[in-house]
């Protein structure tokens, strides 16, 4: 009974804590959300279960989904709020919309109904409005597009509230099944929060947590994107969503997952660039999502507790490396006051800078055995099984999803590459202090790395809220092998047995191992130090981060609409978003078609405007009576 | 003034009239109408490629010491990635200046023949030619059909060398291997039948200074002509091969020399234009391939393979007696010479002047200076994995490209 006005409690502090000052909320912040973060895995552990009504509106709760998803959220929160302690050097206005954006987003895990729901939702909106639109260095443009697209998210939400409203009487979130229709028009509210297909085409996602404060878009990319899962999630468990909604959103996915990974690679925007990663991040959870959908629709909950376990790890993942990519990122465009990765010239005499970088721009890559590879062999071996459960259309579709997957897997490295690797080298860093900033990026990188090793026991610890939804544990998926003790072995098992197995831990300990080897073999036989050879001449200029995406741009000409120019010795390269000129097209049509409507019907004349009146005044009463 | 642009002097090439320019980077253009025709020419004023700049453009240093390269050359490639914007090479980053004034003609001779191990016959010829012209030496011509096997053995060596290294460059590291090692069979022979690989010590004033074994070298460059053609055969089935080479460093300007210009359609060939060597009674034939990329001239010097070893199999037939060489050492010769030649890259022109018994003046424009600056010319707008493809397909020998005091 007083769990969930504990978890309240905890969650306001930081914005109580304002009213002393902005580090006390930061402060703050850092350990009521650890606080947060530790009740929630204990809440999941158990399995924990409340609920709370208040006459036909409010309704708050909680179970396992709602905990497990707090854990993720609460411990970036925490991670975030520890590192602003350093970043934020006395904005109130900064903290106070922050810390309202993260008591927002626990309200709306908790919430259970339409009103609560959506006031959170509103809540979050606002407050991230106001965290882009008060920096100082901003125009006016990105906080409106995160307005109007926040509030364009709310409009399908509401939509979805009302036409479930008509079908069940209350707004109390119950069982459905719902009309897929209905449910597909509530999760595109989601999906602009996510930023995927189709609202990935006006990028509205990287112009506003490219723009926002670092704190800021950390909360945008790594948990606001993430409240959006859930909340898909939560609607699936309400309802009953069959074949053809998991494949809409698988191939939203695979779509969005592709295309980011190619704009993220050659965005030179060193905020812009992760949040182009949090889209293809996105694009990975609804493939999962929809590949889950599908097992559970054709009757394989197996491959389903699978599809979920996947997506979790992926939500974790992608959270954590997600909050520590922008925290680097942070770090950059303070040190180079430039927001073009071109501009800063790294160097990283910081351990913590330097390993934490790594670490999550390694799991963003999708490499083994940090989180990210953990979340994305999952996604493939989902895919794979799919392919082959005899369903012609189902494996078509999960060979075409399963090959984006890969493709837009492959390219993140580039942009990961890119980011880290210009973000590490050169002079800006120089030798700093190991202070919050650092800290926290170490911390968000060190709990990804165990994130990824440790993912056995995660998705054991995950069970309860994979049988939420499957009705079956996670304890088929987590084995042993040979010398590979039980607890350590990821399975995947397709409808005729074991198809595929990873341990993550392993694989850290054999890498860890042979680096240790050739580490002490090589450094105690020979070691050789070198000093950079550059052609036997004294290193002139470097091939900069523009130049290493820059193959992209040039191989995939006709989708980056690529411009070379010359005017006599003077060479430009400019690059086309297709998607944003498809906007900025309709947009003109739109405005063209609307002046000659205007003109045509709104012409000043009293007669035509009363006929329009009249016309659609029969028109709603139609529809009403009907 | 820049010392590419001196005037080195005027001469007549065959029936042109011609104006020598240069020392460091020679180059020569025609008279016409009693003006100098600069535009038709390649001048390269002793730079070669040029400088770009704009947003993100930098400077990619390539050599001088790299890999990729056999010869030291630095290479400043001007690009935003990817894309050679263009580039602009420094073959002088190394001295490669000869001092050939005021030297005998033999020791002369000696550093001719060493100007570029590969073209040593060619040279040799060019400047024994000349020197022979000047001494009322007299035309043999059994030394002229010899000095033309030697020249078409190398070329088909230099040939083989400039498509194996093509191979290596477009990963076809099975046909490199197999054109380097039938190379080195060529060069065996060679040095088996003349004494060297690369015919040092062979070509002399009036004949040859050592006893050659021509017979039956018919034999063996037919068997080397038709290995090449197998592997080629092969070749040119490959994909990977045909596309990283076709489109490759397109070159169409009027200057161009050698398989260069056969390559972009320019039926032109001094072996038949020079009246330097006696190609005129061989009925030889000039291959031409159109598009002017890398694969083009590929294909001109696999022609070339072909049409050296049927000019060899006819010069063979040919000889009679080669006459031995006669010793000029300490003999006073007066006079100037032009000429001129096709040596494997291109045209070679070769002007000397001596005054009693010194080199006065020692003037050669060489395939490589004109092949560095079709190269130039051309990568712009390709992308960097060409440079090699382009590099490589111009048969370009660094080492010629000095100038000589």
């Amino acid at each position: 009974m007083i769990i969930i006005p504990f978890l309240l409690l905890l969650s306001i502090a930081p914005v109580i804590a304002n009213m002393y000052g902005v580090k006390p909320s930061y402060r703050t912040g850092a350990v009521s959300f650890s606080v947060v973060a530790i009740t929630s895995l204990y809440l999941m552990l158990e399995g924990y279960t409340s609920y709370h009504a208040a006459g036909q509106y409010i309704a708050v709760g909680i179970d396992p989904l709602t905990s497990g998803f707090l854990m993720i959220l609460a411990t970036v929160w925490a991670l975030a709020s520890l590192y602003s302690t350093e970043y934020d050097q006395g904005s109130i206005s900064n903290s106070l919309t922050y810390n309202m954006a993260m008591f927002a987003m626990v309200i709306l895990l908790l919430s259970r109904s339409f009103p609560v729901f959506l006031s959170a939702w509103e809540t979050m909106t606002i407050s991230g409005y106001f965290l882009i639109g008060m920096r100082k260095t901003v125009g006016p443009i990105p906080p409106y597009v995160f307005l109007v697209y926040g509030e364009l998210s709310t409009l399908f939400i509401i939509a979805m509230g009302s036409a479930i409203y008509l079908q069940t009487g209350t707004m109390i979130f119950v069982h459905g099944p719902y009309n897929e229709v209905l449910l597909f028009l509530g999760i595109m509210g989601f999906f602009i929060k996510m930023g995927v297909m189709p609202f990935q085409i006006t990028e509205w996602l990287p112009i506003a947590h490219g723009n926002a404060t670092t704190n800021g878009s950390i909360l945008f990319s790594a948990t606001m994107t993430t409240a959006a899962v859930y909340s898909i999630l939560r609607f699936i468990l309400l309802s009953e969503p069959g074949i053809f909604f998991g494949s809409l959103l698988m191939s939203i996915g695979a779509f969005s997952l592709l295309f980011a990974s190619i704009y993220s690679a050659s965005s030179e925007h060193v905020k812009m660039l992760p949040a182009y990663s949090t889209i293809e991040n996105g694009g990975a959870m609804l493939i999962l999502l929809g590949a889950f959908v599908i097992a559970s629709d054709s009757g394989y909950p197996g491959i389903a507790a699978f599809a979920l376990a996947g997506l979790m790890v992926f939500v974790l993942a992608h959270s954590l490396a997600k909050c520590g990519l922008f925290m680097f990122s942070g770090i950059m465009e303070k040190a180079s006051g430039s927001p073009e990765i071109k501009d800063y010239h790294g160097g990283s005499n910081s351990t913590y800078y330097g390993g934490g970088g790594i670490l999550n721009s390694i799991s963003l890559s999708g490499m083994l055995p940090l989180g990210g590879g953990i979340g994305e062999w999952m996604l493939l071996e989902t895919l794979f099984i799919l392919s082959i459960i005899g369903n012609s259309p189902l494996s078509l579709l999960s060979t075409v999803v399963g090959a984006a997957a890969a493709l837009g897997g492959g390219i993140s490295i580039i942009s990961m590459t890119k980011i880290f690797g210009y973000g590490s080298r050169g002079a800006h860093e120089g030798k700093r202090k190991e202070g919050a900033m650092r800290t926290a990026l170490l911390l968000a990188g060190i709990m990804v790395f165990l994130a990824g090793i440790l993912s056995s026991f995660y998705i054991m610890a995950i069970s309860p809220v994979v049988q939420e939804f499957t009705g079956i544990s996670t304890a088929g998926i987590i084995s042993g092998l040979l010398i590979i003790p039980n607890g350590f072995l990821i399975t995947s098992h397709s409808s005729t047995g074991l198809f595929g197995v990873v341990s993550p831990f392993f694989v850290a300990l054999f890498i860890a191992l042979f680096s240790g080897i050739m580490i002490v073999v090589g450094t105690r036989f020979r070691k050789r130090e070198v000093s950079t050879w550059n052609g036997g001449i004294p290193e002139g200029d470097k091939l900069n981060s523009f130049a290493y995406a820059n193959s992209l741009r040039l191989t995939m000409k006709r989708l980056y609409l690529t411009k070379e120019e010359r005017e006599g010795k003077l060479y430009s390269e400019r690059t086309f978003d297709a998607f944003w000129l498809t906007v900025v097209f309709l947009s003109r049509k739109t405005v063209g078609f609307s002046r000659a409507m205007g003109r045509a019907v709104m012409n000043s004349s009293l007669a035509a405007y009363v006929f329009y009146i009249m016309v659609a005044f029969f028109l709603v009463m139609i529809y009403v009576a009907s | 003034m820049n010392p590419g642009d001196q005037i080195t002097g005027s001469t007549k090439i065959g029936e042109k009239q011609v104006v020598l320019r240069g020392y460091g980077n020679p180059s020569w253009s025609e008279i016409r109408d009693g003006e100098e025709k600069r535009e038709d020419y390649m001048i390269c004023n002793g730079k070669y490629g040029e400088i770009s700049q704009g947003s993100d453009v930098f400077n990619l240093a390539y050599g001088p010491s790299t890999g990729g390269l056999e010869e030291s050359v630095r290479f400043n490639i001007y690009t935003y990635g990817e894309r050679i914007l263009s580039i602009a090479a420094e073959p002088l980053y190394k001295d490669r200046r000869i001092v050939m004034t005021g030297t005998e003609p033999v020791t002369a001779l000696l550093r001719v023949e060493r100007i570029n191990g590969a073209y040593s016959p060619f040279y040799s010829s060019l400047f024994l030619t000349a020197l022979e012209s000047i001494g009322d030496a007299g035309n043999d011509p059994d030394l002229g059909y010899a000095r033309i096997l030697m020249n078409e053995v190398a070329r088909i060596a230099d040939h083989l060398h400039v498509i194996g290294r093509l191979a290596e460059g477009a990963a076809q590291n099975v046909a490199y291997h197999q054109i380097f090692a039938l190379r080195e069979d060529l060069l065996r022979i060679v040095s088996a039948r003349f004494g060297h690989r690369y015919f040092f010590g062979v070509n002399g004033y009036g004949g040859l200074r050592r006893k050659v074994n021509l017979e039956g070298i018919t034999m063996d460059i037919h068997r080397i002509s038709g290995q090449f053609r197998e592997i080629w055969s092969k070749l040119e089935e490959s994909r990977i091969f045909v596309d990283r080479i076709q489109t490759t460093t397109t070159v169409r300007k009027p200057w161009l020399i050698g398989p260069a210009a056969r390559g972009a359609g320019f039926r032109t060939d001094s072996r038949i234009s020079s009246s330097g060597l006696p190609y005129g009674d061989l009925g030889m034939q000039i291959s031409v391939s159109e598009s002017g990329d890398s694969l083009s001239r590929a294909l001109v010097r696999k022609d070339e393979i072909a049409e050296s070893a049927s000019i060899i199999e006819t010069v063979e037939g040919l000889i009679r007696h080669v006459p031995d060489a006669v010793d000029f050492n300490g003999r006073s010769f007066e006079g100037e010479y032009t000429t001129r030649t096709e040596a494997p890259g291109g045209d070679a022109v070769m002007r000397i002047a001596l005054s009693g018994s010194r080199m006065e003046a020692f003037y050669l424009r060489s395939p490589s200076v004109q092949n560095l600056a079709a190269f130039c010319a051309g990568i712009g707008g390709n992308v960097l994995t060409d440079f090699t493809f382009g590099f490589e397909s111009l048969g370009i020998h660094i080492s010629e490209t000095g100038g000589y005091l």
